[in-house]
């Protein structure tokens, strides 16, 4: 053999190297975490012995040899909170973490805001480590029954089950808790410009028809050269769900939802129908291009100074502190009024889970249990105050009674965005908020199973609706009509493939 | 001595095989084993997130093929793809033969015209959301404010009528310089004693171009047209980032529409459907061509 199919050869090998070493699965494959074994039982007070299936964790460990660098444990942690404050608290507590762990290092991953669930999704089906996750509600219990999360009861445990809000742990239907809130948001709040409210004579609105003749009046030519300058309120018709969460507000305080607590449609009440009409009356004072409107377009709007109103978190109350702290302190929030029928906003939670194909499980869940414990959790959510709404009752206070600046100069306005959070619920966790024949407002924890379908496709099946109406011209009933149509399909094609699902509800 | 050149020849045979190894295993994980997932796919109703699948033979196909989304997106594919590359083609040309003139400073022209092309898609269309905005953005400001040229601001990506043209002028705004760069490299191989016969003979300049420039450019062209057709035809993240399909589907060309299948509707086996779909379509385009190029080559050396 001459020197060049030699030295070919060699090269033929390296590669080879290359490409087996990079299809290879990640050191030390995934464990199961959770089995169902057999177990011998003894029962106190009986002669017999019996054999029961019980639910067990196994770990096992990877050798050290199948350890990182250095023996070092990598833990990933994907989340979309991606303010930079928010990031460098995150920081802080993996290092803080890494301190009293040294063999353990968390890496920080940042995924798009709607993002997450594909991630998820594309890591399990090529078996790559996810570590620590953020998981959007809606897709919660198909990711339970993917079998995507790890049982979380020991963490529960530990930190303390009682001290949470209703939702604020998600249970899957075999009763384990495979998600835990780290932080809520709520979308039933409204920020309002009272100079402008007050220079034309009028006071933050308190009911619907207050709020749409202020929101008339606001929208003003101030130049007179023919064009608006300033719209009374800036509401979404975009494709995502920055249109539905803030429509929601409507369908609660207007008696409406849609499912009640047992799965059966509720969207073809004709309160629903009021709903969606005092909706797309209200854009009728909203700039022109709220049909492409995603979550961040109405903060730059307000921001910028070209709409007076907009229903959003606290994150347009710390933003505008930034950017104008004049304008900011002209500024306050209140609650939305949508409707007269019931005290009912949209807030939901952001839940931190760890993924089932995780390469150190234990290590994984030990980390969360850090994060929930001590003062990490507040100093997280005093990074967006009054944005990040705590699961907690007891870290409302204590992020109400913290020397944070901002916290100390509009206390108000985080008292009332806590304060309106907790007249929230999210639909996708807590089907069946709003009993539609009392107007009585009673969430509870109640995944809706086909959630994802309906929210999370694109245009969401209520943005399309506001689409057709604002857009196409189409009458409100005619797309009201197709929307709960669509809905009803969704769900009865879910519990047709599903024929034993109960709700979790009573 | 027979035995000896065959075995020689079957050494030689395995040590071509060999060689030829990792760029085959290369091919097949990369692209044969994704292709006929998509394929298989495309006969199963796949639950995206749980992977629950249930056999459904065509029914995919024919649903889709009865869809009227899917029509339009389908639509929608061919404008923005047909439009698109079009007007990339002769704008490519055009500043092609500028930057190939002997012109003062030509290099660092040059390289700003490459600049769209550098610019990540998340950020380029975040800033021409932002220009867009009929609230903030500066092109509604020169349009109204400076130029007069209409009475009220226009809200581009936000009415039917005109998001799919705004979404438009990013991607032709982003892709041209491919085109310039693939065009100037070819100008400046062209050989100059034809111009100098040209001009001996009387030609116009324009004649030049139509007679020398354009004729010695045709290869190029094509080899330009199939690869932004392919590319425009795919292309996910302008489209997407510039108005996520919207509004009501106004700018859902089918590589967004698959995404919506796959991830929003969670229908793996549907969105499978319509990649194969794509596939056929560009096969198709592909072809032809293929042989538009063959033909040239050979008018272009005979």
């Amino acid at each position: 053999m001459n020197n060049r199919k030699v030295f070919s050869l060699l090269v033929l090998v390296v590669a080879l190297t290359m490409i087996a070493t990079s299809c290879a699965p990640p050191p030390a494959a995934p464990v199961i975490t959770t089995q169902i074994v057999k177990e011998t039982v003894v029962v106190p007070g009986e002669a017999e012995v019996q054999i029961k299936e019980v639910v067990k964790t196994v770990v096992v460990e990877p050798t050290k040899a199948s350890l990182g660098e250095g023996g070092i444990k990598v833990i990933p942690f994907l989340t979309n909170e991606s303010d930079p404050e928010s990031v460098a608290v995150f920081q802080e507590i993996f290092s803080e973490f890494s301190e009293q762990n040294p063999d353990t290092t968390i890496d920080l991953v940042i995924g798009g805001h709607g993002d997450i669930g594909q991630r998820v999704v594309a890591a399990a089906s090529v078996g790559a480590d996810l570590g620590v996750i953020t998981v959007p509600p809606r897709d919660m219990q198909s990711f339970i029954q993917a079998g995507y999360l790890m049982p979380l009861d020991d963490v529960v445990e530990a930190i303390g089950a009682d001290q949470f809000k209703p939702a604020a742990l998600l249970r899957g239907e075999d009763g384990h808790v495979y998600a835990i809130a780290y932080a809520g948001g709520v979308q039933g709040t409204m920020w309002a410009r009272e100079d402008l409210l007050a220079e034309a004579g009028l006071e933050p609105p308190t009911t619907y028809e207050e709020l749409l003749a202020a929101a008339k009046a606001l929208t003003q030519d101030t130049d007179g050269d023919g064009n608006i300058d300033i719209y009374g309120i800036g509401l979404p018709v975009g494709s995502d769900g920055a249109t539905d969460a803030r429509f929601t507000n409507f369908l609660f305080q207007n008696c409406g939802d849609y499912f009640d607590k047992q799965g059966n449609l509720v969207f073809n009440k004709p309160q629903v129908l009021e709903a969606v009409k005092r909706y797309v009356e209200l854009v009728k004072s909203a700039p022109p291009d709220v049909t492409g409107w995603s979550w961040f377009d109405g903060l730059d709007a307000f921001l910028s100074g070209k709409i007076a109103m907009h229903p959003y978190g606290g994150r347009l109350g710390v933003r505008l502190e930034t950017a104008n702290p004049d304008m900011r302190a002209n500024t306050k929030v209140i609650m939305l009024p949508a409707g007269d029928k019931t005290k009912a906003v949209q807030a939901g939670n952001d839940y931190l889970s760890v993924f089932n194909g995780t390469m150190y499980p234990e290590e994984a869940k030990k980390f969360l249990e850090f994060f929930f414990t001590g003062d990490r959790l507040a100093r997280f959510e005093l990074t967006v105050p009054g944005h990040l709404i705590p699961p907690t009752n007891d870290l409302a206070e204590t992020i109400l009674n913290s020397d944070n600046e901002y916290v100390t100069k509009y206390k108000d306005d985080v008292q009332t965005l806590f304060d309106v959070a907790s007249s929230g619920a999210d639909p996708t966790v807590m089907m069946g908020s709003v009993d539609t024949e009392t107007c009585e407002f009673n969430p509870t924890y109640n995944p809706m199973p086909w959630s994802s379908e309906i929210f999370a496709r694109s245009p969401t099946i209520d943005a399309e609706m506001l689409q057709r109406i604002v857009v196409n011209g189409e009458d409100p009933e005619a797309a009201w009509t197709w929307a709960y149509t669509e809905m009803e399909r969704i769900a009865n094609e879910w519990k047709a493939a599903n024929p034993d699902w109960q709700p979790m509800a009573p | 001595m027979f035995r000896i050149s065959l075995g020689k020849r079957r050494g030689g045979l395995l040590f071509a095989y060999l060689m030829l190894a990792p760029a085959f295993i290369m091919l097949i994980a990369l692209n044969i084993y994704p292709f006929l997932t998509a394929f298989f796919s495309s006969f199963f109703r796949i639950h995206t997130i749980t992977r629950e699948s249930t056999w459904v033979g065509l029914v995919n196909f024919q649903t889709l093929l009865q869809s009227k989304l899917f029509w339009q997106s389908f639509g929608r594919s061919l404008i923005w793809t047909i439009v698109g590359v079009s007007v990339q083609l002769v704008l490519g040309i055009a500043i092609a033969l500028l930057l190939n003139q002997e012109l003062r400073g030509r290099w660092l022209a040059r390289g700003i015209v490459l600049f769209p092309y550098l610019v990540p898609a998340i950020v380029a269309t975040l800033v021409w959301r932002f220009m867009f905005s009929p609230l903030t953005g500066v092109i509604n400001y020169l349009l109204v404010d400076v130029l007069n040229l209409i009475d009220r601001p226009i809200a581009w990506l936000a009415d039917p009528d005109t998001a799919l043209f705004g979404v438009l002028i990013v991607g032709i705004w982003k892709f041209v310089p491919f085109m310039v760069i693939l065009f100037l490299a070819r100008l400046q191989t062209t050989p100059l004693e034809l111009y100098d016969a040209a001009k001996i003979d009387g030609a116009s300049s324009w004649q030049e171009f139509w007679y020398i420039t354009l004729p010695w450019l045709q290869p190029t062209i094509l080899v330009a047209l199939l690869l932004r057709t392919l590319w425009m035809f795919n292309e996910f993240d302008v489209t997407y980032l510039m108005a996520y399909g919207g509004p009501l589907y106004a700018t859902t060309t089918l590589p967004v529409l698959i995404r919506n299948t796959a991830f929003g509707s969670n229908d793996m086996g549907r969105a499978a459907a319509i990649s194969m779909l794509m596939v056929s379509v560009l096969f198709a385009i592909s072809f032809v061509y293929l042989r538009y190029y063959q033909r040239a080559e050979e008018q272009l050396s005979n």
